[in-house]
């Protein structure tokens, strides 16, 4: 045990307090005769009565259990506790590597943001073109003429119940009929009307 | 054959399960005085000394495989020893408090009832001088005045600053001469 030198110690004590340093260092307390020999076995005695209980506990509760090596199967790193530190003395020991940085950063940053920005607008370009490809209605109207009447057939085959209403056929000239209709009053075109056969509308799906 | 009384050799051979309890009591047998009488500085009372030590003994048996080599044995069993004495003061001044029959027997009022107590002796008016202290200061006098012990081991087992210790171990001084010079 390494102690420093009762000198220095009575030194600094008579430096602070020269009553204090005259009192003699005296252990005023005693203990029974015998004490210091019957100590460590009454403790080990103790230790034993201990673990005999944690023993007699775990047996009575499972000596499957009882029976079992209380060693831990999981392994360390060799070495692993003897270079355990606590975290101030790891702090004070190994201080955290320093990575240094460029001096120039604005000329990296500006190469960072002019690669970002490149790539950002070239793929909005491709994006849009491949959109408008998608939706031109030219290119519809010039792959229609490809398609066959029997491929259209089974293509419309595919959607159910959809029924092609039938042209509402309005007979003779239209501007004939126009003028015809220019000197009728509304009196007239009711009494028209009810002698017609009922027009029934064309169901739409 | 004689068991080593060197730290390193005794941790090696408490590691030996055939070995284990040899190597135990040959580290109570090295330490128990020191222990002991640091801890009765603390809780006064044999009795109370008694159980103290036999804790600490205890801890030292269940965590003594993880004890970190590079640490020194003796400053870690005095940081447990310390430990557990403040642990059974704080305990006992709670009783203290909660207690029915109005005894109020603080360390001084343990000290007179020792059946040495001689109230004209200056080594007992300086054991009366020393309880008026505050513990952790209390302890840092007891390392110091009684143990000589040095401030680098006494900051590891204490976790504080050389330098705030200096500085207690003044105040204390300083406090007791005062106690000793009014009393």
């Amino acid at each position: 045990m390494m102690m420093r030198g009762k000198s220095d110690i009575q030194v600094e004590l008579e430096s602070l307090s020269k009553e204090v340093s005259e009192i003699p260092v005296k252990q005023v307390f005693t203990v029974p005769e015998g004490y210091f020999d019957l100590l460590p076995e009454l403790i080990l005695d103790r230790i034993r009565a201990m673990e005999g209980e944690h023993e007699e506990e775990i047996s009575s509760l499972s000596p499957l259990l009882a029976g079992i090596s209380r060693k831990m199967p999981m392994s360390v790193p060799e070495g692993y506790f003897s270079e355990v530190r606590f975290p101030s003395e790891t702090a004070a020991k190994s201080p955290s590597p320093v990575v240094s940085m460029p001096k120039n950063r604005f000329r990296l940053y500006a190469v960072a943001a002019s690669l970002i920005a490149i790539l950002g607008f070239g793929t909005l370009i491709y994006n849009m073109s491949q959109l408008q490809g998608s939706l031109d209605p030219l290119s519809v109207s010039k792959e229609l003429p490809k398609v066959s009447e029997k491929e259209m057939d089974e293509f419309l085959s595919g959607f159910p119940d959809i029924t092609v209403p039938e042209p509402i056929v309005v007979a003779g000239n239209p501007a004939e009929a126009e003028e015809m209709m220019r000197d009728i009053d509304e009196e007239g075109l009711k009494d028209f009307l009810s002698d017609q056969p009922e027009i029934t509308p064309q169901k739409l799906n | 054959m004689a068991i080593t009384t060197d730290d390193k050799e005794l941790l090696e051979l408490f590691r030996d399960p055939s070995q284990r309890e040899r190597a135990y009591t040959a580290i109570v047998k090295k330490y128990q005085e020191k222990i002991y009488w640091h801890v009765r500085r603390m809780v006064i009372d044999h009795d109370d000394a008694h159980d103290v030590v036999q804790n600490v003994f205890i801890k030292v048996w269940k965590s003594l495989d993880n004890f970190r080599e590079d640490a020194k044995l003796y400053t870690w069993l005095y940081r447990i020893a310390s430990n557990e004495s403040l642990t059974f003061i704080e305990q006992q001044k709670k009783r203290q408090t909660v207690s029915f029959d109005g005894e109020q027997s603080g360390m001084a009022d343990r000290l007179k009832a020792d059946k040495d107590f001689d109230a004209n002796k200056l080594e007992w008016k300086l054991q009366l001088a020393i309880q008026q202290l505050p513990e952790k200061q209390k302890l840092v006098f007891s390392l110091r005045y009684y143990d000589e012990m040095p401030y680098e081991d006494m900051s590891r087992i204490l976790e504080t600053s050389e330098g705030a210790l200096k500085a207690s171990y003044h105040h204390a001084v300083k406090k007791i001469e005062e106690y000793i010079l009014n009393h």
